[in-house]
Protein backbone atom coordinates (compact mmCIF):
# COMPACT_ATOMS: atom_id res chain seq x y z
CA UNK A 1 0.00 0.00 0.00
CA UNK A 2 1.01 3.59 -0.38
CA UNK A 3 0.08 4.87 3.07
CA UNK A 4 3.71 5.58 3.83
CA UNK A 5 4.23 7.66 0.77
CA UNK A 6 7.22 9.88 0.60
CA UNK A 7 6.30 13.59 0.69
CA UNK A 8 7.10 14.21 -2.93
CA UNK A 9 4.03 12.23 -4.03
CA UNK A 10 1.81 14.90 -2.52
CA UNK A 11 3.59 17.49 -4.61
CA UNK A 12 3.00 15.60 -7.83
CA UNK A 13 0.27 16.84 -10.14
CA UNK A 14 -2.66 14.55 -10.89
CA UNK A 15 -1.36 14.12 -14.41
CA UNK A 16 2.03 12.98 -13.11
CA UNK A 17 0.32 10.52 -10.77
CA UNK A 18 -1.67 9.13 -13.70
CA UNK A 19 1.57 8.37 -15.53
CA UNK A 20 2.92 6.69 -12.41
CA UNK A 21 -0.30 4.74 -11.84
CA UNK A 22 -0.03 3.25 -15.31
CA UNK A 23 3.30 1.77 -14.23
CA UNK A 24 2.56 1.00 -10.59
CA UNK A 25 -1.02 0.04 -9.81
CA UNK A 26 -0.89 1.10 -6.16
CA UNK A 27 -0.19 4.66 -7.18
CA UNK A 28 -3.80 4.84 -8.26
CA UNK A 29 -4.71 4.97 -4.58
CA UNK A 30 -3.24 8.47 -4.50
CA UNK A 31 -5.82 9.65 -6.99
CA UNK A 32 -8.59 7.87 -5.11
CA UNK A 33 -7.65 9.66 -1.92
CA UNK A 34 -7.40 13.00 -3.62
CA UNK A 35 -10.85 12.79 -5.16
CA UNK A 36 -13.05 10.55 -3.05
CA UNK A 37 -14.40 13.31 -0.79
CA UNK A 38 -15.02 15.75 -3.62
CA UNK A 39 -16.67 13.12 -5.74
CA UNK A 40 -18.78 11.86 -2.84
CA UNK A 41 -20.10 15.40 -2.33
CA UNK A 42 -20.65 15.79 -6.04
CA UNK A 43 -22.65 12.58 -6.52
CA UNK A 44 -24.72 13.44 -3.43
CA UNK A 45 -25.45 16.84 -4.91
CA UNK A 46 -26.55 15.09 -8.07
CA UNK A 47 -29.16 13.41 -5.89
CA UNK A 48 -27.59 10.09 -4.95
CA UNK A 49 -28.21 10.17 -1.23
CA UNK A 50 -28.17 6.59 0.07
CA UNK A 51 -24.76 5.98 1.58
CA UNK A 52 -24.44 2.42 0.24
CA UNK A 53 -25.43 3.47 -3.25
CA UNK A 54 -23.06 6.42 -3.16
CA UNK A 55 -20.20 4.18 -2.09
CA UNK A 56 -20.92 1.62 -4.79
CA UNK A 57 -21.07 4.32 -7.42
CA UNK A 58 -17.88 5.89 -6.08
CA UNK A 59 -16.04 2.57 -6.37
CA UNK A 60 -17.37 2.09 -9.88
CA UNK A 61 -16.19 5.58 -10.79
CA UNK A 62 -12.65 4.80 -9.71
CA UNK A 63 -12.67 1.37 -11.35
CA UNK A 64 -13.85 2.91 -14.59
CA UNK A 65 -11.23 5.63 -14.29
CA UNK A 66 -8.52 3.02 -13.79
CA UNK A 67 -9.75 0.93 -16.70
CA UNK A 68 -9.71 3.99 -18.97
CA UNK A 69 -6.58 5.59 -17.60
CA UNK A 70 -4.84 5.36 -20.98
CA UNK A 71 -7.71 7.30 -22.49
CA UNK A 72 -7.13 10.29 -20.25
CA UNK A 73 -6.49 13.19 -22.56
CA UNK A 74 -3.67 15.26 -21.11
CA UNK A 75 -5.17 18.37 -22.76
CA UNK A 76 -7.80 18.19 -19.99
CA UNK A 77 -7.40 18.54 -16.28
CA UNK A 78 -7.59 15.21 -14.53
CA UNK A 79 -10.28 16.66 -12.26
CA UNK A 80 -12.50 17.44 -15.27
CA UNK A 81 -11.99 13.96 -16.62
CA UNK A 82 -12.86 12.17 -13.38
CA UNK A 83 -15.80 14.48 -12.74
CA UNK A 84 -17.08 13.51 -16.18
CA UNK A 85 -16.85 9.83 -15.26
CA UNK A 86 -18.58 10.58 -11.94
CA UNK A 87 -21.37 12.45 -13.67
CA UNK A 88 -21.93 9.73 -16.26
CA UNK A 89 -21.79 6.91 -13.71
CA UNK A 90 -24.30 8.66 -11.47
CA UNK A 91 -26.69 9.28 -14.35
CA UNK A 92 -26.27 5.64 -15.43
CA UNK A 93 -27.08 4.55 -11.88
CA UNK A 94 -30.33 6.52 -11.91
CA UNK A 95 -31.24 5.08 -15.29
CA UNK A 96 -30.42 1.52 -14.30
CA UNK A 97 -32.47 1.81 -11.12
CA UNK A 98 -35.13 3.84 -12.88
CA UNK A 99 -34.77 6.24 -9.97
CA UNK A 100 -35.01 10.00 -9.68
CA UNK A 101 -32.44 12.23 -8.01
CA UNK A 102 -33.43 13.12 -4.46
CA UNK A 103 -33.38 16.48 -2.75
CA UNK A 104 -30.51 16.94 -0.34
CA UNK A 105 -32.02 16.41 3.12
CA UNK A 106 -29.31 17.86 5.29
CA UNK A 107 -28.76 21.55 4.75
CA UNK A 108 -25.45 22.56 3.32
CA UNK A 109 -24.46 25.38 5.58
CA UNK A 110 -23.18 27.57 2.80
CA UNK A 111 -25.89 26.94 0.21
CA UNK A 112 -27.13 30.52 0.40
CA UNK A 113 -23.66 31.96 -0.11
CA UNK A 114 -23.19 29.77 -3.15
CA UNK A 115 -26.25 31.07 -4.95
CA UNK A 116 -25.18 33.83 -7.30
CA UNK A 117 -25.81 37.37 -6.18
CA UNK A 118 -27.03 38.35 -9.63
CA UNK A 119 -30.16 36.25 -9.07
CA UNK A 120 -31.44 39.29 -7.18
CA UNK A 121 -33.92 37.46 -4.98
CA UNK A 122 -35.17 38.45 -1.59
CA UNK A 123 -34.05 35.88 0.97
CA UNK A 124 -35.65 35.24 4.30
CA UNK A 125 -33.62 36.00 7.39
CA UNK A 126 -34.05 32.41 8.54
CA UNK A 127 -31.18 30.64 6.81
CA UNK A 128 -32.48 27.13 7.41
CA UNK A 129 -35.82 28.04 5.81
CA UNK A 130 -34.06 29.62 2.86
CA UNK A 131 -31.66 26.69 2.58
CA UNK A 132 -34.56 24.26 2.28
CA UNK A 133 -36.28 26.52 -0.24
CA UNK A 134 -33.18 26.75 -2.40
CA UNK A 135 -32.55 23.03 -2.30
CA UNK A 136 -36.13 22.37 -3.34
CA UNK A 137 -35.86 24.94 -6.14
CA UNK A 138 -32.61 23.46 -7.44
CA UNK A 139 -34.15 19.98 -7.38
CA UNK A 140 -37.05 21.23 -9.49
CA UNK A 141 -34.74 22.42 -12.25
CA UNK A 142 -34.35 20.36 -15.39
CA UNK A 143 -31.19 18.19 -15.12
CA UNK A 144 -29.36 20.13 -17.86
CA UNK A 145 -29.65 23.35 -15.84
CA UNK A 146 -29.10 21.72 -12.48
CA UNK A 147 -25.89 20.01 -13.67
CA UNK A 148 -24.38 23.29 -14.83
CA UNK A 149 -25.42 25.23 -11.72
CA UNK A 150 -24.02 22.53 -9.44
CA UNK A 151 -20.70 22.47 -11.20
CA UNK A 152 -20.42 26.24 -11.36
CA UNK A 153 -21.56 27.27 -7.90
CA UNK A 154 -21.06 24.18 -5.78
CA UNK A 155 -18.03 22.54 -7.39
CA UNK A 156 -16.62 25.93 -8.42
CA UNK A 157 -15.60 24.83 -11.89
CA UNK A 158 -14.93 27.36 -14.62
CA UNK A 159 -16.72 27.28 -18.00
CA UNK A 160 -13.96 25.30 -19.74
CA UNK A 161 -13.98 22.65 -17.02
CA UNK A 162 -17.79 22.40 -17.05
CA UNK A 163 -17.55 22.04 -20.81
CA UNK A 164 -15.10 19.15 -20.35
CA UNK A 165 -17.17 17.49 -17.63
CA UNK A 166 -20.52 17.67 -19.41
CA UNK A 167 -19.02 17.40 -22.91
CA UNK A 168 -20.84 20.47 -24.17
CA UNK A 169 -19.35 23.48 -25.96
CA UNK A 170 -18.38 26.35 -23.61
CA UNK A 171 -20.93 28.61 -25.32
CA UNK A 172 -23.68 26.13 -24.54
CA UNK A 173 -22.51 25.96 -20.93
CA UNK A 174 -22.78 29.76 -20.66
CA UNK A 175 -26.27 29.68 -22.14
CA UNK A 176 -27.42 26.87 -19.85
CA UNK A 177 -25.99 28.67 -16.84
CA UNK A 178 -27.76 31.88 -17.72
CA UNK A 179 -31.07 30.17 -18.38
CA UNK A 180 -30.65 27.98 -15.32
CA UNK A 181 -30.31 31.06 -13.13
CA UNK A 182 -33.40 32.60 -14.70
CA UNK A 183 -35.37 29.42 -14.15
CA UNK A 184 -34.18 29.12 -10.59
CA UNK A 185 -35.25 32.71 -9.98
CA UNK A 186 -38.65 32.00 -11.54
CA UNK A 187 -39.14 28.93 -9.31
CA UNK A 188 -38.22 30.94 -6.22
CA UNK A 189 -40.56 33.76 -7.22
CA UNK A 190 -43.35 31.26 -7.78
CA UNK A 191 -42.68 29.82 -4.32
CA UNK A 192 -42.88 33.37 -2.91
CA UNK A 193 -46.16 34.02 -4.67
CA UNK A 194 -47.66 30.72 -3.43
CA UNK A 195 -46.48 31.47 0.10
CA UNK A 196 -48.00 34.97 0.03
CA UNK A 197 -51.30 33.57 -1.22
CA UNK A 198 -51.33 30.95 1.53
CA UNK A 199 -50.62 33.59 4.15
CA UNK A 200 -53.39 35.83 2.80
CA UNK A 201 -55.84 32.93 2.87
CA UNK A 202 -54.91 32.08 6.42
CA UNK A 203 -55.33 35.70 7.43
CA UNK A 204 -58.78 35.79 5.78
CA UNK A 205 -59.83 32.64 7.66
CA UNK A 206 -58.64 34.09 10.95
CA UNK A 207 -60.66 37.25 10.32
CA UNK B 1 -2.03 8.76 6.10
CA UNK B 2 -4.04 6.84 8.64
CA UNK B 3 -4.78 3.38 7.25
CA UNK B 4 -8.04 3.17 9.21
CA UNK B 5 -9.43 6.43 7.83
CA UNK B 6 -12.32 6.35 5.35
CA UNK B 7 -9.81 7.58 2.76
CA UNK B 8 -7.74 4.43 3.06
CA UNK B 9 -10.83 2.29 3.23
CA UNK B 10 -12.18 3.39 -0.12
CA UNK B 11 -8.76 3.35 -1.75
CA UNK B 12 -8.13 -0.16 -0.39
CA UNK B 13 -11.49 -1.39 -1.61
CA UNK B 14 -10.84 0.02 -5.05
CA UNK B 15 -7.40 -1.58 -5.21
CA UNK B 16 -8.84 -4.87 -3.96
CA UNK B 17 -11.50 -4.85 -6.64
CA UNK B 18 -8.92 -3.99 -9.27
CA UNK B 19 -6.94 -7.04 -8.18
CA UNK B 20 -9.93 -9.37 -7.73
CA UNK B 21 -11.62 -8.45 -10.97
CA UNK B 22 -8.29 -8.39 -12.83
CA UNK B 23 -8.96 -4.89 -14.03
CA UNK B 24 -6.23 -3.53 -16.24
CA UNK B 25 -6.05 -0.25 -18.10
CA UNK B 26 -7.28 -0.63 -21.66
CA UNK B 27 -4.37 -0.23 -24.06
CA UNK B 28 -3.80 3.25 -25.42
CA UNK B 29 -4.13 2.11 -29.02
CA UNK B 30 -7.81 1.34 -28.46
CA UNK B 31 -8.51 4.96 -27.54
CA UNK B 32 -6.41 6.21 -30.42
CA UNK B 33 -8.19 3.85 -32.82
CA UNK B 34 -11.58 4.97 -31.56
CA UNK B 35 -10.64 8.62 -32.00
CA UNK B 36 -9.22 8.05 -35.48
CA UNK B 37 -12.33 6.05 -36.43
CA UNK B 38 -14.65 8.90 -35.48
CA UNK B 39 -12.57 11.43 -37.39
CA UNK B 40 -12.50 9.09 -40.39
CA UNK B 41 -16.26 8.62 -40.21
CA UNK B 42 -16.65 12.40 -40.03
CA UNK B 43 -14.49 12.79 -43.15
CA UNK B 44 -16.41 9.98 -44.88
CA UNK B 45 -19.74 11.62 -44.07
CA UNK B 46 -18.44 14.94 -45.35
CA UNK B 47 -17.32 13.26 -48.59
CA UNK B 48 -20.68 11.52 -48.87
CA UNK B 49 -22.23 14.95 -48.36
CA UNK B 50 -20.04 16.21 -51.21
CA UNK B 51 -21.42 13.49 -53.48
CA UNK B 52 -24.95 14.48 -52.52
CA UNK B 53 -24.16 18.16 -53.11
CA UNK B 54 -22.82 17.26 -56.57
CA UNK B 55 -26.12 15.53 -57.34
CA UNK B 56 -28.15 18.42 -55.91
CA UNK B 57 -26.25 20.97 -58.01
CA UNK B 58 -26.62 18.79 -61.11
CA UNK B 59 -30.34 18.37 -60.50
CA UNK B 60 -30.81 22.08 -59.88
CA UNK B 61 -28.75 23.15 -62.89
CA UNK B 62 -30.64 20.82 -65.21
CA UNK B 63 -34.11 21.32 -63.79
CA UNK B 64 -35.17 23.41 -66.79
CA UNK B 65 -35.51 26.78 -65.08
CA UNK B 66 -35.59 28.64 -68.39
CA UNK B 67 -38.58 26.60 -69.57
CA UNK B 68 -40.68 26.82 -66.42
CA UNK B 69 -43.14 29.19 -68.15
CA UNK B 70 -43.88 26.39 -70.60
CA UNK B 71 -43.62 23.36 -68.35
CA UNK B 72 -45.40 24.54 -65.22
CA UNK B 73 -48.37 26.73 -64.44
CA UNK B 74 -46.52 28.78 -61.79
CA UNK B 75 -43.22 29.05 -59.97
CA UNK B 76 -44.48 27.15 -56.94
CA UNK B 77 -45.48 24.16 -59.07
CA UNK B 78 -42.08 24.27 -60.75
CA UNK B 79 -40.17 24.46 -57.46
CA UNK B 80 -42.24 21.63 -56.00
CA UNK B 81 -41.08 19.39 -58.81
CA UNK B 82 -37.61 20.82 -59.41
CA UNK B 83 -36.25 20.95 -55.87
CA UNK B 84 -34.37 17.71 -55.20
CA UNK B 85 -36.07 17.15 -51.84
CA UNK B 86 -34.95 13.56 -51.37
CA UNK B 87 -31.36 14.51 -52.05
CA UNK B 88 -31.67 17.41 -49.62
CA UNK B 89 -33.10 15.11 -46.95
CA UNK B 90 -30.23 12.70 -47.58
CA UNK B 91 -27.80 15.62 -47.28
CA UNK B 92 -29.31 16.61 -43.93
CA UNK B 93 -28.97 13.03 -42.66
CA UNK B 94 -25.37 12.79 -43.80
CA UNK B 95 -24.49 16.12 -42.20
CA UNK B 96 -26.14 15.03 -38.96
CA UNK B 97 -24.09 11.82 -39.05
CA UNK B 98 -20.95 13.92 -39.63
CA UNK B 99 -21.87 16.09 -36.66
CA UNK B 100 -22.44 13.08 -34.41
CA UNK B 101 -19.14 11.51 -35.40
CA UNK B 102 -17.19 14.67 -34.71
CA UNK B 103 -18.94 15.06 -31.36
CA UNK B 104 -17.66 11.60 -30.39
CA UNK B 105 -14.02 12.43 -31.05
CA UNK B 106 -11.90 13.18 -28.00
CA UNK B 107 -12.38 16.94 -28.12
CA UNK B 108 -15.20 17.25 -30.63
CA UNK B 109 -17.75 18.23 -27.98
CA UNK B 110 -15.95 21.55 -27.54
CA UNK B 111 -17.04 22.83 -30.92
CA UNK B 112 -20.46 24.44 -31.23
CA UNK B 113 -22.99 22.64 -33.40
CA UNK B 114 -23.06 25.54 -35.85
CA UNK B 115 -19.28 25.28 -36.28
CA UNK B 116 -19.28 21.50 -36.79
CA UNK B 117 -22.22 21.58 -39.20
CA UNK B 118 -20.78 24.66 -40.94
CA UNK B 119 -17.42 22.95 -41.41
CA UNK B 120 -19.08 19.84 -42.82
CA UNK B 121 -21.34 21.90 -45.08
CA UNK B 122 -18.43 23.97 -46.40
CA UNK B 123 -16.34 20.84 -47.01
CA UNK B 124 -19.24 19.09 -48.73
CA UNK B 125 -20.15 22.11 -50.85
CA UNK B 126 -16.56 22.81 -51.95
CA UNK B 127 -15.85 19.19 -52.91
CA UNK B 128 -19.40 18.73 -54.25
CA UNK B 129 -19.08 21.65 -56.66
CA UNK B 130 -15.73 20.29 -57.84
CA UNK B 131 -17.35 16.87 -58.43
CA UNK B 132 -20.21 18.52 -60.31
CA UNK B 133 -17.75 20.49 -62.43
CA UNK B 134 -15.99 17.34 -63.59
CA UNK B 135 -19.28 15.62 -64.41
CA UNK B 136 -19.54 13.26 -61.47
CA UNK B 137 -22.76 14.92 -60.31
CA UNK B 138 -24.54 13.39 -63.27
CA UNK B 139 -23.22 9.93 -62.53
CA UNK B 140 -24.27 10.17 -58.90
CA UNK B 141 -27.69 11.51 -59.83
CA UNK B 142 -28.29 8.76 -62.36
CA UNK B 143 -26.53 5.75 -60.88
CA UNK B 144 -27.51 6.29 -57.26
CA UNK B 145 -30.57 8.46 -57.74
CA UNK B 146 -32.47 5.82 -59.66
CA UNK B 147 -32.20 3.46 -56.67
CA UNK B 148 -33.68 5.96 -54.21
CA UNK B 149 -37.38 5.19 -53.72
CA UNK B 150 -39.79 7.77 -55.16
CA UNK B 151 -36.92 9.48 -56.94
CA UNK B 152 -36.08 9.76 -60.61
CA UNK B 153 -32.89 11.33 -61.99
CA UNK B 154 -33.48 14.83 -63.33
CA UNK B 155 -32.70 13.99 -66.97
CA UNK B 156 -35.12 11.10 -66.89
CA UNK B 157 -37.81 13.41 -65.55
CA UNK B 158 -36.97 15.95 -68.23
CA UNK B 159 -37.09 13.36 -71.00
CA UNK B 160 -40.50 12.11 -69.88
CA UNK B 161 -41.81 15.66 -69.48
CA UNK B 162 -40.69 16.66 -72.98
CA UNK B 163 -42.10 13.66 -74.86
CA UNK B 164 -45.49 15.27 -74.68
CA UNK B 165 -46.88 16.71 -77.91
CA UNK B 166 -50.36 16.94 -76.38
CA UNK B 167 -48.91 19.58 -74.06
CA UNK B 168 -47.01 21.23 -76.92
CA UNK B 169 -43.62 19.94 -75.81
CA UNK B 170 -41.22 17.71 -77.69
CA UNK B 171 -37.55 16.95 -77.23
CA UNK B 172 -35.10 14.60 -78.84
CA UNK B 173 -32.47 14.28 -81.49
CA UNK B 174 -32.58 16.09 -84.78
CA UNK B 175 -32.54 13.31 -87.34
CA UNK B 176 -33.01 15.12 -90.59
CA UNK B 177 -33.45 18.73 -91.60
CA UNK B 178 -34.78 19.72 -94.96
CA UNK B 179 -32.85 22.44 -96.85
CA UNK B 180 -30.78 23.29 -93.83
CA UNK B 181 -27.86 25.00 -95.64
CA UNK B 182 -29.89 28.03 -96.66
CA UNK B 183 -31.94 27.99 -93.45
CA UNK B 184 -35.14 27.77 -95.43
CA UNK B 185 -36.17 24.42 -94.04
CA UNK B 186 -39.84 24.02 -93.45
CA UNK B 187 -39.75 20.69 -91.62
CA UNK B 188 -37.36 18.48 -89.72
CA UNK B 189 -37.49 15.05 -88.24
CA UNK B 190 -37.13 14.69 -84.49
CA UNK B 191 -36.55 11.39 -82.76
CA UNK B 192 -37.83 11.49 -79.18
CA UNK B 193 -36.15 9.58 -76.35
CA UNK B 194 -38.57 6.68 -76.65
CA UNK B 195 -37.44 6.17 -80.26
CA UNK B 196 -40.49 7.67 -81.99
CA UNK B 197 -39.95 9.97 -84.94
CA UNK B 198 -41.98 13.17 -85.21
CA UNK B 199 -42.21 15.46 -88.18
CA UNK B 200 -41.88 19.03 -86.96
CA UNK B 201 -42.92 22.05 -88.97
CA UNK B 202 -40.69 25.10 -88.79
CA UNK B 203 -43.03 27.54 -90.49
CA UNK B 204 -43.47 29.68 -87.40
CA UNK B 205 -39.88 29.38 -86.19
CA UNK B 206 -37.56 32.37 -86.55
CA UNK B 207 -33.92 32.36 -87.67
CA UNK B 208 -32.53 31.87 -84.17
CA UNK B 209 -34.60 28.74 -83.67
CA UNK B 210 -33.48 27.42 -87.05
CA UNK B 211 -29.87 28.13 -86.15
CA UNK B 212 -30.29 25.93 -83.09
CA UNK B 213 -30.92 22.99 -85.38
CA UNK B 214 -27.56 23.55 -87.01
CA UNK B 215 -25.62 23.84 -83.79
CA UNK B 216 -27.15 21.35 -81.37
CA UNK B 217 -27.84 17.65 -81.76
CA UNK B 218 -30.56 17.57 -79.11
CA UNK B 219 -33.33 20.13 -79.01
CA UNK B 220 -36.54 21.02 -77.22
CA UNK B 221 -39.43 22.18 -79.32
CA UNK B 222 -42.42 24.17 -78.11
CA UNK B 223 -45.59 24.60 -80.08
CA UNK B 224 -49.38 24.43 -79.89
CA UNK B 225 -50.54 21.23 -78.18
CA UNK B 226 -51.56 18.45 -80.56
CA UNK B 227 -54.85 16.64 -80.17
CA UNK B 228 -53.12 13.26 -79.89
CA UNK B 229 -49.54 12.24 -79.24
CA UNK B 230 -49.28 10.52 -82.61
CA UNK B 231 -51.63 12.73 -84.49
CA UNK B 232 -51.66 13.17 -88.20
CA UNK B 233 -49.65 16.02 -89.62
CA UNK B 234 -46.55 17.68 -88.35
CA UNK B 235 -45.99 19.17 -84.93
CA UNK B 236 -46.09 22.94 -85.46
CA UNK B 237 -43.06 24.39 -83.69
CA UNK B 238 -43.01 27.95 -82.43
CA UNK B 239 -39.69 27.78 -80.61
CA UNK B 240 -36.67 25.54 -80.84
CA UNK B 241 -34.25 25.48 -77.92
CA UNK B 242 -31.05 23.53 -77.49
CA UNK B 243 -31.02 20.66 -75.01
CA UNK B 244 -28.05 21.81 -73.01
CA UNK B 245 -26.51 19.55 -70.41
CA UNK B 246 -24.93 21.43 -67.51
CA UNK B 247 -22.24 19.74 -65.44
CA UNK B 248 -22.57 16.46 -67.26
CA UNK B 249 -20.65 14.56 -69.87
CA UNK B 250 -23.08 12.08 -71.28
CA UNK B 251 -26.36 12.75 -73.02
CA UNK B 252 -28.47 9.73 -73.72
CA UNK B 253 -29.55 9.82 -77.32
CA UNK B 254 -32.76 8.25 -78.58
CA UNK B 255 -32.51 4.58 -79.50
CA UNK B 256 -31.43 3.90 -83.06
CA UNK B 257 -29.71 7.25 -83.52
CA UNK B 258 -26.26 5.73 -83.30
CA UNK B 259 -27.03 3.71 -86.41
CA UNK B 260 -27.62 6.89 -88.39
CA UNK B 261 -24.29 8.32 -87.27
CA UNK B 262 -22.19 5.45 -88.58
CA UNK B 263 -21.43 5.09 -92.25
CA UNK B 264 -17.86 5.62 -93.26
CA UNK B 265 -16.20 8.73 -94.67
CA UNK B 266 -18.25 11.83 -95.04
CA UNK B 267 -18.80 13.07 -98.52
CA UNK B 268 -20.53 16.31 -99.39
CA UNK B 269 -22.06 14.71 -102.42
CA UNK B 270 -23.74 11.84 -100.58
CA UNK B 271 -27.39 12.55 -100.15
CA UNK B 272 -29.53 10.93 -97.50
CA UNK B 273 -33.04 9.96 -98.25
CA UNK B 274 -35.62 10.02 -95.53
CA UNK B 275 -38.59 7.72 -95.75
CA UNK B 276 -40.53 9.80 -93.28
CA UNK B 277 -40.50 12.88 -95.47
CA UNK B 278 -42.21 13.52 -98.81
CA UNK B 279 -40.46 11.90 -101.73
CA UNK B 280 -37.53 13.77 -103.13
CA UNK B 281 -36.62 15.74 -100.00
CA UNK B 282 -32.98 15.08 -99.22
CA UNK B 283 -30.14 16.44 -97.17
CA UNK B 284 -26.38 16.37 -97.52
CA UNK B 285 -24.91 13.81 -95.16
CA UNK B 286 -22.14 16.14 -93.98
CA UNK B 287 -24.66 18.83 -93.13
CA UNK B 288 -26.69 16.29 -91.24
CA UNK B 289 -23.66 15.11 -89.26
CA UNK B 290 -22.76 18.67 -88.41
CA UNK B 291 -26.24 19.14 -87.06
CA UNK B 292 -26.02 16.21 -84.71
CA UNK B 293 -22.34 16.52 -83.83
CA UNK B 294 -21.64 17.43 -80.18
Amino acid sequence: MTSGMSPHIDEMSDEQVVIQALQIRDMFAVLVRRYQDRLTRYIRRLGLLRREDAEDVLQNIFLKAYRNLNGFNTELRFSSWIYRIAHNETISFFRAKNARPEVLPDPESDIIERIPADLDIALDADRSVEGARLRQAIAELEPKYRDVLLLRYFEERDYAEISDVLQKPPGTVATLLNRGKQKLKAILQEQDRARTERQAELAKRNV
Amino acid sequence: MNPASPHSEIADKVLERIAEEHVTPRPRWQFTASNVTYWTLWAACTLLGAAVVAAVVFETANAGWEFRGVTHRDLFAFLFQALPMLWLILLALVLFAAFENMRHTQTGYRYPMIFVIGLSVMGSVAVGIALYAVGIGQQIDEEIGRHIPLNKPVLERQRVMWMNPTRGMLAGQVILVNDLPDQQADTFLLRTFDGQDHLVSLERVGPSGRAVLQQFPLVRVVGPPMATSSGAGPFNACFVFPWVLRGGWHVRVPPGSERVLTGGPVDDDVLVHCDGLPTGETIHLKTFQRAIAP
